[in-house]
C-alpha cells in the first residue's frame, strides 16, 4: 500500500514538473514568435485592426468594433475632419465575438476610449467552443497564433521587445468604390419575431460590456444599414439584448436614427456593404450622435493631435 | 466538435472522459464509455445516432435468435437416434435465414443512406423512373460500425463467439468513440468484453496512449494538413497543371492520405489505451511492401482482414466456386487453375472494397484496378519465375527487391490518383496526363512553389518523411520507440511527449493561412 502511494506521488510529481516545464517553454516560445511590430512585414495578423496599438497612448476617444460592416461604414478620418473626434475601427472580416473581445482588450492596454461602438452584425455570427478556446489560448500564449513564423524568425525575435509603431493611414476604415444597386423591397419589413442569438454570444457580449466598464468606456450597439445583413427580427433581438444589459442601442436602419441610404447608389455589392457614399452618410450620422449624445471632445487645433491632421491631409479629404 | 482534431475534443472531451472513467467505480465504467460515445456521435451526427442504435438492436435480437437456434440444434443433435446430418442441414438452413435477416437489415440501412443516390444515378440513364430520394445524411462511421455489426453476426453464426444478451454492451462495441470515425474495424472478441470490464488503467498505458495520440497528431497536423495547401488546389482544378505537377500531387496525396489515416489510427489506438483498451493496429509500414497484395495486408489491415474472413473465404468455399476451382485445376493445372478460379472471390472482394470507400465511379475503378493487378499478378507469377530463372535474375537479391518496392510504389501512387479523382473518367484522364503529358520543367522552374507550399513547407515534410522512415525501419525490426521510452525513465518519457507536443505546436499546419484536411476516411 505504502509502495503504491509512493509510486502515485512520484508520478504526480513527474506530471507536475512536466506541465510546468511545458508551460514555461510555451511562454518563452510565445515571446520569440510574437511579431515584434504590428506590421504585416513583421508577421502581424489582422494588421489593419491592430494598427490601433500604434496610436499614441490614450489619444483615441472612440473605438469601433465589428466585422466588414464596421470597417466599410465608419470613417475615422471623416469624423476627425468634421468634428475633431479621434477614433479607430478595430474591424476584421467575419469577426466573431470571441475575437472582438480579444481585440478590444488588446486595444484597451494602450487606449482609454470614452465610447466603444460595437457594430451589431457580429452579434449573430456563431462560433464554436473550440474557436472560443483558441482565442483565449492565443491571447495568453501567442505562439499558438504565430507558430508559423518559424519560417521567418530573425535573431532579434529572440531577445527583442514588442514595439507597435505602425498606424493604418485610414485608421482601420476601408473605402469601397463602385455601385451595385440593392433590391430593398423586403428591407426592414415589419415583424415581431426575434432573431436567434447563437449560444455563447450573450455571454461574450456581457464580457465585452464588462471590459468597457472596467476601462471607463461606454459601450454602444450600432446597426449600420444593410439590406442583406439586417432585418426587423435582428433589430428586435438586439433591442431586447441592449435592454437586458443596460446598453445604448442605435439602429441606423429604422426609426428616428434611420440614415437615408439610397440603395441604388450607396452600396457597392447589392446591399451587403456600403460604398464610400453610404459610409459618408453613416459616419456623418454617427458623428452627430457622438458629439451630441456622448459629448465627444473636438481635438482639432490641439498640437498633441497633429498626426491626425497629417493623416487627414494625406487622405485628401481636406482638399 | 467535428472530429478528433478540434481543441474542444482534445482539451475537454477526451481528458474529461478519461478522468470520469478513472473516477467512477469499476462496475460503472462501461456507462461512462457508452455515454461519452453517444455524446460524441450526437455531436457529429445529431439525431442520426438513431441508426446506430437500430443496428445495435438488430444485432442483439439476431444474435439472440442465432444463439437460441444453435442451442436447439445442440439439443436435437444430442438426442439418441437423431439423424445428425438432417438435423444439421435443417438448422443450418434456419440459422442462415436468421443471419441473412440480420445482415441484410444492417446492409440495408447502409445502402439506403449511403448508396441509394448513387444507384439511382446509375439506373436513371437506363430509362428507369426513380422518385427523388430524401436527403437524410450519413451517420458518422456508418461503414465501419456496419462491418463490425455484420462480423459479430457471422461470428455468432459460426460459433466463434457466443451471442451477447446485453444490448448495451453491443451498443458500446459499435459506438466506442475512439474508433467510430475511421476504425479500426474491431471484432467482438477483440474489444466488446474489454470495453465492458472497466479494467484499471496503468500509468504506463496513460503515457503510451498520450504519446501515441501526440505522434498521430504530428503526422496529421504537420504533414497531412500542410500538404493540403498543394494537393487541394491541384485536384480542384487539374486542368490548370501539367503532368509533372499532377504526378507530384499524386505522390503528395498518397503521403497525405497515409499521414491522415494512419495518424488518426495512432490517435484511436492511443485513446483506446487511455481507457485500458487495446485496439488492433491498422497499419504495418505499408510502403515497405513489395507487391500490391502485400501493400493491402499492411494498409488498413482490419479492412483487409474483414474482407478476407467475410467475403473472400465464404465465396472461395462456396459450392459453385469450389466446383469452378476443380474444373480450372483440371483444365489449367494444379498451380494455374486455382489462381484463375480465385478471380471470382478476388473480384467480389475488390468490388466490395471499391464500393465501401464511397458511392462513386472512381471508387469502383479503384477497386477494379487492384483486382486486375492482384489477379494478373497471381496468374503471371509462374511465368515470371520461369523468366527470371532463364535470365539468371535472382529473386531474393537486393536488386530484385528494390525493383519490387519501386514497382509497388508506382502502383500505389497511380491507384491513389484514381482514388482522389472526382470520377472514374477524371481518374483515367489524369492517369493519361500524368504519363503522356509529363514534363519535369514545372517541377524545376518554381511552378510547384506557386501552388500553395513554399520551400520551408517542403523541407518540413521532407524531414518528417525521414522520421517516418526511421520509425518504420525500427518497427519492422520489432523496436517500438514510444513504448520503449517508458522503460528509460521519467526524463526520457516526458522528453518524448514534450518533443512531440512542441513539434505539433510549432510545425503544425493550423491557424491563419491553413485549411486542415477533412478526415478522409470519416466519410467512408
Amino acid at each position: 500500500m505504502r509502495q503504491r502511494v509512493t509510486r502515485a506521488l512520484r508520478l504526480l510529481l513527474e506530471a507536475s514538473v512536466a506541465v510546468v516545464v511545458t508551460l514555461a517553454v510555451l511562454v518563452a516560445l510565445s515571446h520569440v514568435f510574437v511579431p515584434k511590430n504590428n506590421q504585416v512585414e513583421f508577421g502581424q495578423h489582422e494588421a489593419r485592426a491592430n494598427g490601433v496599438r500604434g496610436e499614441l497612448a490614450d489619444t483615441v476617444d472612440v473605438l469601433f468594433l465589428g466585422d466588414s460592416e464596421a470597417y466599410t461604414s465608419f470613417s475615422p478620418l471623416q469624423l476627425w475632419g468634421e468634428r475633431g473626434i479621434t477614433s479607430y475601427v478595430v474591424g476584421t472580416s467575419a469577426q466573431k465575438l470571441c475575437l472582438t473581445r480579444s481585440l478590444l482588450e488588446r486595444a484597451l492596454e494602450r487606449q482609454s476610449p470614452r465610447v466603444v461602438v460595437l457594430e451589431t452584425d457580429c452579434l449573430f455570427r456563431a462560433f464554436s467552443v473550440g474557436e472560443a478556446m483558441a482565442c483565449a489560448v492565443q491571447d495568453v500564449l501567442p505562439v499558438f497564433e504565430y507558430h508559423d513564423r518559424w519560417k521567418s524568425l530573425r535573431p532579434e525575435d529572440v531577445l527583442g521587445q514588442v514595439q507597435s509603431t505602425w498606424v493604418d493611414d485610414a485608421k482601420g476604415h476601408v473605402a469601397r468604390e463602385g455601385v451595385e444597386p440593392a433590391d430593398d423591397s423586403a428591407y426592414m419589413a415589419p415583424t415581431d419575431e426575434l432573431a436567434e442569438l447563437p449560444p455563447m454570444n450573450h455571454a461574450y457580449l456581457e464580457g465585452i460590456a464588462q471590459a468597457c466598464e472596467r476601462s471607463g468606456a461606454r459601450l454602444v450597439l450600432v446597426s449600420t444599414p444593410s439590406t442583406k445583413n439586417w432585418n426587423m427580427a435582428r433589430h428586435n433581438r438586439t433591442e431586447q439584448l441592449a435592454s437586458e444589459l443596460g446598453l445604448d442601442y442605435v439602429d441606423l436602419n429604422v426609426g428616428k436614427s434611420r440614415v437615408d441610404i439610397d440603395w441604388s447608389a450607396d452600396t457597392y455589392d447589392a446591399g451587403d456593404h456600403l460604398n464610400v457614399s453610404g459610409a459618408r452618410k453613416v459616419t456623418a450620422a454617427v458623428g452627430g450622435l457622438l458629439s451630441g449624445r456622448y459629448g465627444m471632445p473636438d481635438h482639432r487645433g490641439d498640437d498633441a493631435y497633429a498626426s491626425w491632421d497629417e493623416a487627414y491631409e494625406r487622405s485628401g479629404q481636406g482638399a | 466538435m467535428t472530429s478528433y482534431f478540434t481543441p474542444q475534443f482534445l482539451v475537454l472531451f477526451l481528458p474529461g472522459s478519461a478522468l470520469c472513467y478513472q473516477l467512477v467505480p469499476r462496475r460503472a465504467r462501461w456507462a461512462v464509455l457508452l455515454a461519452a460515445s453517444y455524446a460524441f456521435f450526437w455531436a457529429l451526427s445529431g439525431w442520426l445516432a438513431v441508426f446506430v442504435t437500430v443496428s445495435a438492436l438488430v444485432i442483439w435480437l439476431t444474435g439472440l435468435a442465432l444463439g437460441t437456434e444453435a442451442a436447439r440444434r445442440g439439443r436435437e443433435l444430442a438426442e439418441l437416434g437423431a439423424d445428425r446430418r438432417a438435423v444439421r442441414r435443417l438448422w443450418q438452413r434456419r440459422m442462415r435465414l436468421t443471419l441473412a435477416v440480420g445482415v441484410l437489415a444492417n446492409l440495408g440501412i447502409l445502402v439506403a443512406l449511403k448508396y441509394a443516390g448513387f444507384l439511382a444515378g446509375l439506373v436513371r440513364p437506363l430509362g428507369a423512373v426513380m422518385p427523388e430520394l430524401p436527403r437524410i445524411g450519413l451517420p458518422i462511421g456508418i461503414s465501419f460500425y456496419t462491418m463490425q455489426a455484420v462480423s459479430y453476426l457471422v461470428d455468432v453464426y459460426r460459433g466463434t463467439v457466443a451471442a451477447d444478451a446485453n444490448p448495451l454492451r453491443l451498443a458500446l462495441y459499435l459506438t466506442f468513440f475512439p474508433q467510430i470515425m475511421e476504425g479500426p474495424i474491431c471484432r467482438y472478441a477483440q474489444t466488446a468484453q474489454a470495453l465492458w470490464s472497466g479494467a484499471p488503467v496503468t500509468a504506463k498505458q496513460v503515457f503510451s496512449g498520450s504519446a501515441r495520440v501526440l505522434w498521430g497528431l504530428a503526422k496529421r497536423m504537420v504533414v497531412a494538413d500542410r500538404l493540403n495547401s498543394l494537393v487541394s488546389p491541384v485536384f480542384a482544378d487539374p486542368g490548370s497543371y501539367d503532368g509533372g505537377v499532377i504526378v507530384l500531387a499524386a505522390v503528395l496525396y498518397t503521403l497525405q492520405l497515409y499521414c491522415d489515416f494512419s495518424g488518426t489510427m495512432d490517435c484511436a489506438v492511443g485513446m483506446g489505451r487511455l481507457f485500458g483498451i487495446a485496439l488492433p493496429e491498422n497499419f504495418s509500414q505499408p510502403f515497405f511492401s513489395r507487391t500490391a497484395s502485400e501493400f493491402w495486408r499492411r494498409w488498413h489491415v482490419t479492412l483487409g482482414e474483414w474482407f478476407k474472413d467475410y467475403v473472400f473465404y465464404p465465396v472461395s468455399l462456396s459450392g459453385p466456386v469450389k466446383r469452378l476451382t476443380g474444373a480450372a485445376r483440371r483444365a489449367l493445372g494444379g498451380r494455374m487453375g486455382p489462381a484463375a478460379a480465385s478471380g471470382v472471390a478476388l473480384f467480389c472482394v475488390w468490388l466490395a472494397n471499391g464500393l465501401w470507400h464511397g458511392a462513386g465511379t472512381q471508387y469502383l475503378l479503384f477497386g477494379m484496378y487492384y483486382f486486375v493487378l492482384i489477379w494478373a499478378g497471381a496468374l503471371v507469377e509462374p511465368a515470371s519465375q520461369a523468366l527470371c530463372a532463364r535470365l539468371g535474375v535472382s529473386r531474393s537479391g537486393a536488386l530484385w527487391h528494390g525493383f519490387q518496392h519501386v514497382r509497388t510504389l508506382l502502383v500505389v501512387v497511380a491507384g491513389e490518383l484514381i482514388f482522389r479523382s472526382a470520377s472514374a473518367e477524371q481518374g483515367l484522364e489524369l492517369l493519361g496526363r500524368a504519363t503522356l503529358d509529363f514534363r519535369a520543367d514545372s517541377l524545376l522552374d518554381g511552378t510547384v512553389l506557386a501552388v500553395g507550399m513554399d520551400v520551408a513547407d517542403f523541407v518540413v515534410v521532407g524531414v518528417f518523411v525521414v522520421l517516418l522512415l526511421v520509425a518504420g525501419v525500427l518497427r519492422e525490426r520489432g523496436v517500438h520507440p514510444l513504448e520503449g521510452a517508458w522503460r528509460r525513465g521519467p526524463v526520457v518519457r516526458w522528453a518524448v511527449c514534450f518533443a512531440l507536443l512542441m513539434c505539433v505546436v510549432v510545425f503544425g499546419a493550423y491557424g491563419v493561412g491553413y485549411t486542415p484536411v477533412d478526415p478522409m476516411y470519416a466519410s467512408f
